[in-house]
C-alpha cells in the first residue's frame, strides 16, 4: 500500500458512559458497564481480558453490530452511535475470517471498493497493490476454501485495509491460527499497522498477542475497566490484583506490617523489612498484597548451620521456604515453595545441571526491592 | 388505515413535531430498508393468506355458519364426517410414520447396493400428480381390479376407509421417511458403539437406544401425515365412497349446493384441527428433539450385514418399493391402453383425446402458471428464510408463522378462501365513498379469466417448503459473514442480494424445484378458483376420473410427470455450476 501517515491526525474513538444490557430468560444483564475510553490517532489499543469481560461486546459498539443501551460513541468527534454498521468508516477483520465463500480473494478484496462506487481502474489497482503487500498475488483467483488458515487471515486483512478505513477493528483475530503462525502473524499486523498508521482497536483473550501488538492495553473484566496502561505498566504496576493475575503468573505475599505514603511503602514481607513502590490507592486500602513475579523470586539453598550471607546495599534477609514441588521445562526450572506468607512460585531461567533443587530442600527466598509491588488486596 | 390515523396526521404537522429520525433518546440504530422490507412481505403475506383466511372466518361466523359449525357435534351425519376424517387422519398419521420408519432405517442402517435408487423412488410420490394413485389402485385391486378380481377371483371393496389409507399412506408416508433419514445419518455411532461395550446386543440397542432417541421423530411425522391426510381432498373425492370426510363435505357444499357458508363452517372445523396440530408439531414437538444434529457424528458407521436383520428389512423395502412401482407403471401403461384390465389393446386415443382441445389448453395454462408462480415463491421464500434468520429479532416467530400458514392451512380451505376473497372486486367504504382496493382476481369475471388468483394459490402453497429450506441454509451460514459485508460498506438489501442470496442458491434451488412440482400436482386449492377461460391440468383429471375414463386420466397423469421431472431436470441444469466458486458452508480453514 503506497500512503503512509494518512490517518495520523485522525482516527479517535471515544467512548462516553457506554452501557450495553442483554435481557435474557433469567433477567438483565450488564455485559458492558459504563465504560470511559479515548484511544489516540494512530494507537494500537488492545482491549483484553477472560471471555465474558465484555471485550466482544464492546468492540461489536464500536463497529455497529450491537446497539448501545445507552452512552455514546464518537468517531473524531462525530456521533457514530446510531448509525448502521455500513455508515461507519471502519472495517473489522473478525475471529472466523468471514471471508465470502462464494467469491475469489480478489473479489473479496474488491466487494468493499464497489460499493464505493469506485472506477474499475481503481479497484483493480487499490485491490492488486492490497493482495501485494500481503503476498497475495499468486492466490488471487482461489476460492477461500482452497486457502489454508494463515492466506485466509490474509484476506481477510487485505480487504479490511484496502478500504482505507479510520479504524481498523479486530475480534480476536488470530486464535484460530496455530501456534507458529499466530506469532508471524501478529508482527505483519502490528508492522502494517505502524505503517498506514491507522487506529486499530483489537480484541483478544491472549495476552502475549496483547503484549507484543499494542501501545496501551485495556484490561477489562464483569464489564468494566480495570486498567488502562502501557504494557510495561500493566506488567509491572498492574492497578488491581485481578489485573496483576490475569498478566502473567503472580505470587502475592501477605504483608505482616504495612505503611504507606504516597507511591512507596515500607513492608514487612518474608520475614524482613522492605521499602516497595505502591499501587495508587494502596494508602486507603484496608488489605494489601505484595506482587512478585515468578521470574523475580530468589531461590538459595540453605546451608545448614551457617548464617546466610547478605549483599550490602540489597534488601536482605530473605524468608525461609521449603520446596514442594520442583518441575524442569527445559529453559527454566519452576519450584514451588512453602514459606510463611504462602505459596511462592519461583521460576529459574538457565538452571546449571547440578544446581537443581529437589522435592523438601530447605531453601533461602528473596525478591529484589525493585522487583516488588503493593496492592490493594 | 383507520379513521383515527388519517385524523392523527395533520394534527401532528400542525403542532409542528420534530422529524422523527432525530429524536433523542431513541436509542436504536433503525435499519430502514429491512422495515420497508419487512413491511412489503407483510403487506404479500396479509393479501395472499390472511384476507382469504378472514373471509373464511366471515361467512362461516355469521349467524347461519355457526349453525353448521354447532351440527358438527349435534347433527349425528355431520359428528360422522367429523370422526371419520379424525380416523382417517390418525390411521394415515400411524401407518405413514411405520412406513416412513421402516424405509428410512432400511436406507440408512442396511447394507446393500442401489441406495440412491431406492431413495429417488422412495420420493417418487412426493412429484406425484393426485389422483394417479387412487385411480391405479382402483385399476389394481378395486371392485374390477386387475389383481383381486383378474387374478384371484375376488370380488372386493376398497372404496372408503381401507382405500383412502392405502392411497393416503402411499402418497405421504415421504414426508416420515425424509424426517427419519435425517434423524438417523444424524444419530452419533458412538452411542452405538457405547451401548454394544457396554454389554447390549443390537437389538436391545435398537429398542433402548435408537428408539427412544426417535420419539421426537416419531411424533413430528405422525402428526404432518395427520395434518396432511385430513387435508387432503382428491383422494376422497375419487376413492372415498361413502366414507366423507371434512374436506370433501366442504367440496360438495361449494360445489354442489352452491352453498358459501356452510362450505365455510365446515372449513373452519376442518382448519382448527389442523392449525393446532401443526402448532404443536412446529413448535413444540420440532423443539423437542435429542437428536444432536449440528455435532459431527463421530466414529464409524456400522451397516446391518447379518442376514437375520438384513433379509426380512430388505424384503420389506422391496415389497413396498414394487408397490410403488406398480402403482406408477399401471399410471403409464394405462395411458396406452383402452381400457385397462378389460380392453388391453394398445391405444394413443388417450393422448389424442388430451393433447387437443381443452386438455392441450390446460396443459399450456397449467405449465405457464406455475413457472410463472415458481421464481416468485422462491424468492419469496428466501426473504422470509433471510428475514427471520437475521433481521427481524421481534416477532421473527410471528412472520415465520405467517409464511408456513400456506402449509398448515388444508388446501381445501385456501380454495374456499379465495373463492370468497377474490371473485368479487375489494371495495373498502369510508365515510360514504367506495374504494376499490383491489380488482376481481379470480373467478371468471376477473382479468387474465381468473389467472392471477391461481397463480397467488400456486405461491402461497408453495412458500413454505422454499423458506424452510432457507431459514436451514442461512443457519449453517456464520453470521459474521453478513456482518463483514456491513463492514464494509454493504446495507442490509445490499448484504442480501450480494452474500445471502449466492450464498444460499442451493436451497434456493430445491426450494424453486419443489415450487414447481407442487404447484403442478395442487388440485385442493385450485378446484375452487378455477375458470372456464383457464383450465388447469389436474381439475381435468377430476373430470376424466369422474367420468370414468381412465385412460385419459391416466395419459393426463403421464404427461404431467414427465412435464414435472423434466422442467425439474431443466433447472437444476441450467441454475447449477455456472461460474461457480465452490459453495462453503460457514468460514474457516
Amino acid at each position: 500500500m503506497s500512503t503512509t501517515d494518512r490517518h495520523r491526525d485522525s482516527g479517535q474513538i471515544s467512548l462516553t458512559r457506554l452501557v450495553k444490557e442483554f435481557t435474557g430468560r433469567d433477567g438483565t444483564t450488564r455485559a458492558v458497564d459504563d465504560i470511559d475510553l479515548v484511544t489516540e490517532p494512530g494507537e494500537f489499543l488492545t482491549l483484553l481480558g477472560p471471555s465474558g469481560c465484555g471485550k466482544t461486546t464492546t468492540l461489536r459498539m464500536i463497529a455497529g453490530f450491537e446497539t448501545p443501551t445507552s452512552g455514546e460513541i464518537l468517531l473524531d468527534g462525530a456521533d457514530m452511535t446510531r448509525l448502521t454498521p455500513d455508515k461507519r468508516p471502519m472495517s473489522m477483520v473478525f475471529q472466523s475470517y468471514a471471508l465470502f465463500p462464494h467469491l475469489s480473494v480478489f473479489d473479496n478484496v474488491a466487494y468493499g471498493l464497489k460499493l464505493k462506487k469506485m472506477s474499475k481502474a481503481e479497484i483493480n489497482e487499490s485491490v492488486e497493490s492490497a493482495l501485494a503487500s500481503m503476498d497475495l498475488v499468486k492466490l488471487a483467483n482461489r476460492a477461500p476454501n482452497q486457502l489454508s488458515g494463515g492466506q485466509q487471515q490474509r484476506v481477510a486483512l487485505a480487504r479490511a485495509m484496502v478500504m482505507r478505513p479510520k479504524v481498523l477493528l479486530f475480534d480476536e483475530p488470530l486464535s484460530n491460527l496455530d501456534a507458529k503462525l499466530r506469532v508471524q502473524m501478529r508482527t505483519e499486523i502490528r508492522s502494517l499497522q505502524q505503517r498506514l498508521g491507522i487506529t486499530a482497536l483489537y480484541v483478544t483473550h491472549d495476552q502475549d498477542e496483547a503484549m507484543s501488538l499494542s501501545d496501551r492495553i485495556v484490561v477489562m473484566n464483569r464489564g468494566k475497566i480495570e486498567q488502562c496502561g502501557t504494557p510495561d505498566d500493566i506488567y509491572r504496576r498492574p492497578a488491581t490484583v485481578f489485573v496483576a493475575d490475569f498478566i502473567g503468573q503472580a505470587n502475592f505475599l501477605d504483608p505482616a506490617s504495612v505503611s504507606v505514603v504516597d507511591s512507596s511503602a515500607r513492608v514487612e514481607v518474608l520475614g524482613s523489612q522492605r521499602e516497595l513502590p505502591a499501587a495508587p490507592g494502596s494508602a486507603e486500602a484496608g488489605a494489601h498484597a505484595v506482587l512478585v513475579r515468578p521470574e523475580s523470586v530468589r531461590v538459595t539453598r540453605t546451608v545448614t548451620g551457617e548464617a546466610v550471607d547478605a549483599a550490602p546495599g540489597e534488601s536482605v534477609v530473605g524468608g525461609r521456604g521449603r520446596i514442594l514441588r520442583a518441575v524442569f521445562y527445559g529453559a527454566v526450572v519452576e519450584y514451588e515453595i512453602d514459606t510463611d506468607a504462602g505459596t511462592i512460585i519461583a521460576e529459574v531461567a538457565d538452571p546449571d545441571p547440578s544446581a537443581i533443587l529437589v522435592e523438601g530442600e530447605l531453601v533461602e527466598v528473596d525478591f529484589p526491592r525493585s522487583r516488588g509491588w503493593l496492592l490493594p488486596a | 388505515m383507520t379513521a383515527a390515523n388519517t385524523a392523527a396526521t395533520p394534527a401532528n404537522t400542525t403542532l409542528g413535531a420534530p422529524p422523527p429520525a432525530r429524536v433523542r433518546g431513541r436509542r436504536k440504530a433503525f435499519d430502514w430498508p429491512t422495515a420497508a422490507v419487512v413491511v412489503v412481505v407483510v403487506a404479500i403475506l396479509g393479501i395472499l393468506i390472511i384476507y382469504p383466511l378472514a373471509s373464511v372466518f366471515g361467512q362461516a361466523l355469521s349467524a347461519r355458519g355457526w349453525e353448521v359449525v354447532r351440527s358438527t357435534l349435534t347433527d349425528p351425519v355431520n359428528r360422522q364426517i367429523v370422526v371419520n376424517t379424525f380416523v382417517l387422519g390418525a390411521v394415515v398419521g400411524v401407518l405413514g410414520t411405520v412406513l416412513g420408519f421402516l424405509l428410512a432405517y432400511v436406507q440408512v442402517k442396511v447394507a446393500f447396493t442401489g441406495k440412491r435408487w431406492f431413495h429417488l423412488l422412495c420420493l417418487l410420490p412426493v412429484v406425484s400428480p393426485p389422483f394417479a394413485a387412487a385411480t391405479a389402485i382402483i385399476t389394481l385391486i378395486g371392485r374390477r381390479g386387475i389383481i383381486t378380481h383378474g387374478m384371484l377371483g375376488l370380488d372386493t371393496n376398497i372404496y372408503g376407509l381401507p382405500g383412502l389409507t392405502i392411497v393416503l399412506v402411499m402418497s405421504f408416508f415421504p414426508v416420515a421417511y425424509m424426517n427419519f433419514k435425517g434423524m438417523l445419518e444424524n444419530l452419533d455411532p458412538a452411542l452405538d458403539d457405547a451401548s454394544a461395550n457396554l454389554g447390549a446386543s443390537k437389538w436391545t440397542t435398537f429398542w433402548k437406544v435408537t428408539l427412544p432417541m426417535l420419539v421426537p421423530g416419531f411424533a413430528a411425522s405422525f402428526l404432518l401425515l395427520f395434518v396432511e391426510a385430513i387435508a387432503d381432498l382428491a383422494n376422497p373425492l375419487v376413492i372415498g365412497g361413502d366414507f366423507t370426510v371434512l374436506a370433501s363435505r366442504a367440496y360438495i357444499a361449494i360445489t354442489g349446493e352452491y352453498d358459501i357458508v356452510a362450505g365455510s363452517a365446515y372449513s373452519l372445523v376442518l382448519l382448527m384441527p389442523a392449525l393446532l396440530v401443526f402448532v404443536v408439531q412446529q413448535y413444540w414437538v420440532g423443539r423437542r428433539s435429542t437428536v444432536s444434529v449440528t455435532g459431527k457424528p463421530a466414529g464409524q458407521k456400522r451397516l446391518i450385514t447379518h442376514p437375520s436383520g438384513r433379509v426380512p428389512l430388505l424384503a420389506f423395502g422391496v415389497l413396498v418399493l414394487s408397490a410403488i412401482v406398480l402403482i406408477y407403471l399401471t399410471v403409464i401403461v394405462g395411458a396406452f391402453t383402452k381400457i385397462l384390465g378389460i380392453n388391453n389393446e394398445f391405444t394413443l386415443a388417450n393422448f389424442q383425446y388430451v393433447l387437443s382441445g381443452i386438455g392441450n389448453e390446460s396443459i399450456k395454462d397449467t405449465t405457464l402458471l406455475a413457472l410463472i408462480a415458481t421464481p416468485i415463491a422462491g424468492i419469496l421464500g428466501m426473504l422470509m428464510a433471510w428475514l427471520v434468520v437475521r433481521k427481524v429479532k421481534r416477532g421473527s416467530g410471528l412472520l415465520d408463522f405467517l409464511g408456513m400458514l400456506g402449509l398448515a392451512v388444508p388446501g381445501t380451505v385456501v380454495g374456499i378462501g379465495y373463492a370468497i376473497a377474490f371473485n368479487t372486486p375489494l371495495r373498502v367504504q369510508v365515510g360514504g365513498t367506495t374504494y376499490q382496493l383491489l380488482p376481481a382476481l379470480g373467478g371468471g369475471a376477473a382479468m387474465f379469466g381468473g389467472a392471477v388468483a391461481i397463480v397467488m394459490v400456486y405461491v402461497i402453497r408453495s412458500l413454505p417448503s422454499g423458506q424452510r429450506t432457507g431459514i436451514a441454509a442461512l443457519q449453517q451460514i456464520d453470521p459474521s459473514i453478513d456482518e463483514a459485508a456491513a463492514s464494509l460498506g454493504a446495507e442490509s438489501t445490499t448484504v442480501f442480494r450480494t452474500v445471502t442470496l449466492p450464498l444460499i442458491r442451493p436451497a434456493f434451488l430445491a426450494g424453486l424445484i419443489y415450487a414447481f412440482a407442487r404447484s403442478m400436482t395442487t388440485l385442493s386449492p385450485i378446484i375452487f378458483i378455477t375458470t372456464p377461460q383457464t383450465q388447469i391440468m389436474t381439475k381435468q383429471i377430476l373430470a376424466e376420473v369422474d367420468a370414468g375414463r381412465f385412460g385419459n386420466a391416466f395419459a393426463f397423469c403421464t404427461l404431467l410427470l414427465i412435464i414435472v421431472l423434466s422442467v425439474m431436470g431443466l433447472m437444476s441444469l441450467l441454475l447449477r455450476g455456472r461460474n461457480d466458486v465452490r459453495t462453503q458452508i460457514g468460514a474457516g480453514a
